[in-house]
């Protein structure tokens, strides 16, 4: 998730931390070490630091082709007929709540293609055709 | 009770998707099946059998008890339930709740879409040549009986199952 990345050329010099217009830079020294520290929500993608950078160590592309990142991954529930993706875990579980019956995991074409077997069951059933139910 | 309700008769229906294509063209101006409320399964592996989809326009409606916010109402001077659409947030739960798959989400404006019986002159009635749907005024609805019925028919889709 980091956006602001330097290469193995930094020399922990601070020329960018000094130049950065919008303080989106800064560092910590902390016993042995010292730490370049960025804010992305600071930053303002002037690219300045790497202008500035005699080193050329910052890696600048980052920040202007940023990669998605990934939030959060949870479960899917799946259509027991086709396989087609529905909700996750999560959503069943909100869902779940707030119906006094449980609803069956299936696609819209497949809850359909239920009901039309229970029509067929109904057609091909001659006394049903007889009492007029269909 | 007397009430206005759409009628469909699959016996009368043939498949050739008329309803649909003219329920997408009064809602969407888009003249297909995309955006259609209506909605025909069948054909394929069902012999002739071709059963025409639309919202039920339920009692108690589980997608109006699952709604994040409160954006589907009952207006039951036309007994129809309706979703409206500048209070939909497009979270699908309804979508994802409705046991007849009746209700459809339009993904390019981000809300969810049902049958709302055009009004009261459903215009799927119109364009079904063959008499399959039908909007008929003032039924004398037996609920109780009807209840029967769909819960035989509920018994015989959990034994497909």
């Amino acid at each position: 998730m980091s956006y602001f990345k330097v290469n193995h050329n930094c020399n922990g010099c601070l020329a960018c931390v000094q130049n950065c217009p919008a303080n989106a830079l800064s560092h910590r020294d902390e016993g042995s070490k010292r730490t370049l520290l960025h804010n992305i929500s600071l930053c303002a993608r002037c690219g300045n630091c790497w202008r500035v950078c005699p080193q050329k160590a910052v890696e600048f592309q980052g920040i202007l082709n940023g990669q998605w990142d990934q939030v959060t991954t949870m479960e899917l529930v799946h259509c027991m007929v086709c396989g087609e993706p529905l909700y996750t875990d999560g959503f069943k579980k909100a869902l779940d709540g707030k119906l006094d019956y449980e609803p069956a995991n299936l696609c819209p074409l497949h809850k359909k293609t239920f009901s039309l077997d229970a029509w067929r069951h109904l057609a091909f059933d001659e006394k049903a055709v007889e009492r007029g139910a269909l | 009770m007397t009430m206005n309700v759409l009628s469909l008769n699959p016996r009368k229906c043939d498949g050739c998707g008329e309803c649909e294509t003219a329920c997408s063209k009064k809602h969407s101006g888009v003249s297909g099946k995309a955006f259609s409320r209506i909605r025909v399964v069948g054909g394929n592996g069902h012999g002739r059998l071709f059963v025409p989809f639309v919202c039920r326009q339920c009692d108690d409606p589980p997608c109006m008890s699952v709604c994040q916010n409160s954006a589907i109402y009952k207006d039951d001077k036309l007994n129809r339930v309706v979703i409206d659409p500048n209070k939909c947030i497009g979270c699908k739960m309804c979508f994802s709740t409705c046991p007849f798959g009746a209700i459809g989400f339009d993904s390019i404006r981000g809300f969810a879409y049902k049958c709302e019986l055009c009004g009261g002159d459903p215009e799927c009635v119109n364009a079904c040549e063959k008499g399959a749907i039908d909007y008929i005024k003032g039924y004398d609805l037996n609920s109780i009986r009807m209840r029967e019925s769909a819960n035989k028919h509920y018994a015989v889709l959990r034994h497909q199952i």
